[in-house]
């Protein structure tokens, strides 16, 4: 039972950075109705530039943190540009495919940048696990979920509370309608793109720190636990993003202990087809015409 | 006020309005008339700046609107009431208004909370609702938001396509009491309806729109007599 619980634990605090990749993943979802499969290689460039300023100039953690986010923000808004901006609306798998394109295209970049494939990424911290009772937590993991939750509520004031908030609900809500409004979808659009980004950088850092290392395959793994944890909740909806995320990690932590660390993605995508099939909207996800039907009362 | 010339509006190959004229008077409700797929909702959006014309021009008060985009478009003095009311179902009905001001919202924004009592005065049920959902209202409610909703932009000219549409009758009846008292205010009104029953009773002055073109122009009156449109529009009732 302590096991099952100290799990439970583990599961949460992994499944908060998926959450975090997942809430980019709906963000950028939600405002478009398009799927930026780049985003996980987008991060895993920014952490290579982590890796760079690290490296080169021996740099500490805040500077390597830094360097990822701005590095994921900056190729973010060129993916953004190419697969999304350029690519008229209504094209969604034209978008889709082309970030696929750009996907390998920046992954051929880093590997010709990077030949060693694996390189060092700057610790989070070396302190000891604290013990709480029968449990104990790696500090790396507290202050990787303490991260996460901060930057939610971060994003749920954004959202809620400004106009910059405003104008992404209702744009994610009825693009047309929002452009009656006088609201400019294309700056809304670029606006949070480089939002997920930021967060999707934030998130990189913090995973990547604890791993110890980086290699260009962060990038299809990222995409992979943000697409998967996006899905379990419902695509395009925040809650749904957090609770697929811990949902993901709880299960994942489960795996790893009861059956062994070579089951682990197994039993994600396990998870994943159990819900296409029974569940296809997620958690949270209203389908289309369920949101049609709200938005257009007949009596 | 709002000046039509010669408007040619295409979706690709295909022209939906083919050299549209008409004109929207100061102080009046003016009524667009037209079968489905006329092009009556090909000129509301081409008005609103969303669809850009191939020719032709829309003078508003003397300010050309053919190529501003339609936050600009907005800032002249014109809204519009979408079709099939888009509203933002998961929003709530003060967040659904705010929006409407959105341009505003940066640099008036006490006149926005005024304008949002004042709006909450005028449709006394959606203040009941304020903080629920726009989804979950009836759909008399949610176009009653939608007409609020673009109010809250103060346009001095209100664009309404089909405010009646898939509304039951005591719906229909109370759009329409919003619709004359509105314009005893002072609004501006330019309203594409079906209801030519209901049209007949608060517009001023009408178009009728047939396959991109105006085949009819006239008042309430040259309407009512006119042969072609009575059967077409009006039905039997009219000759009663």
């Amino acid at each position: 039972m302590i096991d099952f619980v100290q799990n439970c634990f583990d599961g949460v605090m992994l499944g908060s950075s998926y959450a975090l990749l997942a809430i980019g993943f709906t963000l950028i979802f939600g405002v478009m109705r398009r799927l930026n499969l780049s985003y996980g290689p987008s991060i895993m460039l920014g952490a290579f530039v982590g890796t760079l300023v690290f490296l080169e100039f021996r740099a500490g953690g805040l500077a390597v943190a830094a360097a990822t986010v701005v590095g994921a923000v900056l190729v973010g808004i060129y993916v953004e540009r190419l697969c999304f901006w350029a690519i008229r609306q209504g094209a969604a798998v034209a978008s889709m495919v082309s970030s696929f394109a750009i996907w390998m295209q920046l992954e051929e970049v880093v590997t010709i940048a990077f030949p060693d494939r694996t390189y060092p990424f700057p610790p989070l911290t070396r302190t000891e696990p604290m013990d709480f009772g029968p449990f104990f937590f790696k500090v790396e993991n507290l202050i990787m979920f303490a991260c996460a939750v901060a930057l939610t509520l971060g994003l749920h004031l954004l959202l809620y509370r400004t106009r910059f908030g405003l104008r992404i609900r209702a744009v994610a809500e009825n693009p047309d309608a929002a452009r009656y409004m006088g609201i400019n979808i294309a700056a809304v659009t670029f606006l949070a793109f480089a939002c997920a980004s930021a967060i999707g950088g934030i998130a990189g850092y913090l995973i990547v720190a604890q791993d110890g290392q980086i290699t260009p395959l962060f990038g299809l793994w990222a995409t992979f636990k943000g697409l998967i944890a996006m899905m379990l909740g419902g695509m395009g909806s925040i809650p749904g993003a957090i609770l697929g995320g811990l949902l993901l990690g709880v299960v994942e932590a489960q795996n790893i202990w009861y059956l062994g660390t070579e089951y682990r993605d197994l039993c994600a995508y396990a998870l994943l087809f159990v819900f296409l099939v029974f569940r296809p909207g997620g958690m949270f996800g209203h389908t289309l015409a369920e949101r049609e039907r709200l938005a257009l009362r007949r009596v | 006020m709002l000046e039509v010339r010669g408007i040619v509006t295409s979706y690709g190959k295909i022209e939906a309005l083919r050299g549209v004229d008409l004109s929207v008077e100061e102080g009046r409700i003016t009524c667009l008339l037209g079968p489905n797929g006329a092009g009556k909702t090909t000129l509301m959006m081409t008005i609103a700046g969303i669809l850009n014309p191939s020719r032709g021009s829309i003078g508003f008060d003397g300010v050309e609107l053919v190529g501003l985009t339609p936050s600009r478009v907005v800032r002249q003095g014109i809204a519009l009431v979408p079709e099939n009311r888009l509203v933002f179902p998961d929003m709530n009905v003060r967040e659904n208004l705010l929006a409407g001001a959105f341009l505003r919202l940066a640099g008036e924004r006490a006149e926005v909370d005024r304008d949002l009592d004042r709006m909450f005065d005028r449709f006394p049920r959606l203040r009941e609702r304020a903080e629920q959902n726009a989804g979950t209202l009836s759909g008399g409610e949610q176009q009653m938001l939608a007409v609020a909703r673009a109010l809250m932009a103060r346009p001095r000219l209100l664009l309404m396509d089909e405010p009646s549409l898939g509304l039951a009758p005591l719906m229909v009846e109370e759009i329409f009491r919003i619709i004359r008292d509105l314009h005893r205010d002072g609004t501006s009104i330019f309203l594409v309806e079906q209801n030519a029953h209901m049209a007949l009773q608060v517009a001023h002055r009408f178009f009728l729109l047939e396959q991109g073109r105006v085949t009819f122009d006239g008042t309430p009156g040259e309407l009512a007599e006119d042969e072609v449109i009575q059967r077409a529009y009006l039905g039997s009732r009219a000759n009663g």
